[in-house]
């Protein structure tokens, strides 16, 4: 990847099983603010949904950027659906641009259709150190997900992002 | 660039500190102050703001980009306004002060135009 060709707030959400993970970034390499939130017990939509928005009114991004859960290939169960669809409707009510790349788009910025998320989690760590502390290691068969491999997720939206606007390669 | 109002956070996060942590080294202060630093809810201290200086290495200016611009705003216009009342004294200690004032107000110049680029 290149320098910052392009200064743009961009917050990239992703949904996950107990919440949601988030990372702002102002330009390519340059995130400044990264986590995960998670919500337990019933109304998980609208608690994260009320979060999502919280977030939105501090960091007042320019660009939001979830993934496009509506596809035909699309994994995201029903209730992540509704909740993609929920922060969209946010977005719009709050005047913040809405982009949404799905898996494959992905997968395709960050050069190879058969890329494993843990892979792509590599590669931004790789070329943002910032980062770099909160790689997961590679799980075995019988460890569920670790959490912070959603921070990754949710930054190679943003990466997949600044790529398209700036046709910039990415990590 | 410098798009959000306070990168205490984002500082934190690199350092791998958590708010406890940031706390401890703080100088003298409120349970929450880190939190609502972090969170643009209160602006810091002049001790703070050195303290935080001191713990990230970075310039007070690149933390605080929107308190920085706060507070430089308000100094030129005040060193503008001084400046104004200045005119026409032709003694020396009058060029003095008013040649310190317009560097001020070429340095906040310099600086805008760097950022802008």
């Amino acid at each position: 990847m290149k320098g910052p060709l392009c200064d743009e707030l961009v917050l990239a959400i992703y949904p996950t099983p107990r919440g949601f993970a988030y990372a702002l970034f102002e330009a390519p390499l340059s995130p400044v603010d990264w986590g995960t939130r998670e919500f337990l017990g019933k109304d998980k939509n609208a608690r994260t949904l009320g979060a999502i928005a919280r977030l939105c009114k501090a960091a007042r991004p320019e660009t939001l950027v979830i993934e496009d859960g509506v596809t035909a290939s699309s994994k995201r169960s029903q209730r992540v659906q509704r909740l993609l669809g929920l922060i969209g409707a946010m977005a719009e009510v709050e005047d913040i641009s809405l982009v949404r790349y799905s898996r494959k788009t992905i997968r395709e910025t960050f050069h190879h259709p058969a890329i494993t998320r843990q892979e792509i989690a590599q590669a931004i760590a790789t070329y943002i150190p910032a980062l770099s502390d909160r790689l997961p290691p590679m799980r075995k068969l019988w460890q569920s997900e670790d959490p912070r491999l959603w921070i990754f997720d949710a930054a190679s939206l943003a990466l997949t992002h600044f790529a398209r606007v700036t046709d910039d390669e990415p990590p | 660039m410098n798009k959000m109002s306070c990168y205490v956070r984002t500082q934190r996060l690199k350092s791998g500190l958590l708010q406890k942590d940031l706390l401890a080294l703080l100088p003298t202060t409120g349970r929450n102050r880190v939190s609502t630093t972090e969170r643009g809810l209160h602006p810091p201290n002049g001790g703070e703001i050195l303290a935080y200086e001191v713990i990230f290495g970075s310039p007070a200016h690149e933390l605080f980009p929107k308190h920085f611009a706060e507070v430089e705003e308000a100094v030129v216009d005040r060193a503008y306004a001084l400046h104004q009342s200045l005119e026409g004294n032709l003694d020396a200690k009058s060029a003095r002060k008013r040649a310190s004032l317009e560097a001020i107000l070429a340095r906040a110049v310099d600086r805008r135009q760097r950022k802008d680029r």
